[in-house]
């Protein structure tokens, strides 16, 4: 056999000792070692060598304790962030929702009550341009007696209404009301420590209903 | 080597397709679906074999550790980038790899090669010297481990890491060539080459004994 023959089949006799080789490479380096004395003591090296790394070097032992750490703290280090932050905003959401008047309900309550005293003054004021006397006395009157819901769909009763009147109620609202209105918005609903319908200044409402009632 | 730690080091996780017979390709199916015991079944399966991959390369436990869990959360947050057609088992391989070296890169841990002063500097030498079978046959069955752990470790990185992975992980060629960047073919010509430059170092050392 000549020496080329052994250079070329050098990768192979790797191959066959990590037992990797195809079927050809396997084939070739049998035929050749029956022949090859160098080849064969290659090949028996090899493997001694690979077997020797192989158990020279084995996985590191160690108690089920370790492994069992090893992957709790995998675990916590994917847990969903804020997760902790989201079941204590969770509780303090289901606190709030439990009391007979929650804070989220006042502040709804304050809303509408602004829109109503809004509505009524548009149409008191719209109505007072050229019905009567009673124009402008507010709540006095029963509005539900002579003025048709609100149905902007049906009618064009707000087109027909002043822009002057309409601009003079929205300052007299802002002015009474706008404070109240800015807190309102900026409240953070799952801040505790934000500021509460109770800190506002109520007195801003209470002067929209004295003025519309002619005081 | 170098180039591979460098270019890990600013780089996500390769993507992961589920490839057919992939036998974790269940799990990674669940895990995708959001099922985090899909996720904690993984983590159990792999470790083992994960810690043993990083423990070669850093040589201490803490290290170690870190590494593999290192290597779950990013393959965790790397869920939605699954693509590419490698086992989940070599994608993770891959990272703890780039992650051990680049630790040992940036100096947070110190290689400790066992007993590495117990070969000497004839490597040059060494390849052009006649070698002994019989001898190196007779050391690998006589003496410890440790010199053959000493060897490994002298080993050119890529060397090293084609070696090991064949070795010590019993992954296919293909698998070690994706974890090692290379074409399978590079792979295997470096897994030979890594067995004769052992032989070499390990025959000198007989030779100087």
């Amino acid at each position: 056999m000549s020496e080329v023959d052994c250079q070329e089949l050098e990768g192979a006799i790797v191959a066959v000792a990590d037992g990797s080789a195809s079927a050809d490479e396997a084939a070739a380096v049998r035929a050749h070692i029956t022949t090859c004395a160098a080849c064969a003591r290659e090949l028996a090296d090899a493997r001694a060598l690979l077997a020797g790394v192989r158990a020279a070097d084995p996985p590191p032992e160690r108690p089920q304790a370790f492994w069992d750490e090893l992957h709790a703290g995998v675990m916590a280090r994917v847990a969903p962030p804020g997760r902790d932050e989201l079941a204590a905003a969770r509780a303090r959401k289901q606190e709030r929702e439990a009391r007979p008047m929650g804070r989220v309900a006042w502040i709804a309550s304050a809303v509408a009550v602004a829109a109503v005293i809004a509505f009524y003054v548009v149409r008191m004021t719209g109505s007072g341009s050229g019905s009567g006397p009673e124009s402008g006395s507010g709540l006095t009157r029963a509005p539900h007696e002579e003025v048709a819901p609100l149905a902007l769909e049906e009618d064009d009763e707000l087109d027909e209404l002043d822009q002057n009147q309409l601009e003079q109620v929205d300052e007299a609202l802002e002015e009474q009301t706008g404070d109240a209105l800015a807190d309102l918005s900026d409240i953070d609903p799952d801040d505790e420590d934000d500021v509460t319908l109770e800190e506002l200044d109520e007195s801003a409402l209470e002067a929209v209903y004295a003025r519309l009632n002619g005081g | 080597m170098e180039m591979l730690v460098t270019a890990e080091a600013e780089r996500p996780p390769p993507r992961l397709t589920v490839v057919e017979g992939d036998p974790d390709a269940d799990l990674v199916e669940a895990w995708r679906r959001g099922d985090r015991a899909a996720f904690a079944e993984i983590v159990r399966r792999h470790q083992r074999g994960l810690y043993a991959l990083a423990h070669r390369y850093l040589r201490d436990d803490d290290e170690s550790k870190d590494v593999v869990q290192l290597t779950f959360v990013r393959a965790f947050q790397a869920l939605g980038d699954f693509r590419g057609g490698s086992q989940l088992r070599t994608w993770l391989y891959r990272i703890a790899v780039n992650g051990a070296l680049n630790r040992l890169r940036d100096g947070k841990a110190q290689r400790k090669a066992p007993l590495e002063d117990a070969l000497p500097e004839v490597e040059r030498e060494a390849a052009e010297r006649e070698r002994e079978p019989r001898a190196l046959t007779a050391l690998v069955g006589a003496e410890a481990g440790a010199k053959l752990r000493a060897a490994v470790a002298r080993l050119p990185e890529k060397q090293r890491l084609v070696l090991e992975l064949r070795v010590y992980q019993d992954l296919p060629f293909k698998d070690v060539a994706v974890i090692a960047e290379c074409s399978e073919n590079s792979a295997k010509v470096n897994f030979h080459h890594a067995v004769k430059k052992l032989r070499q170092l390990l025959s000198n050392e007989v030779e100087h004994e």
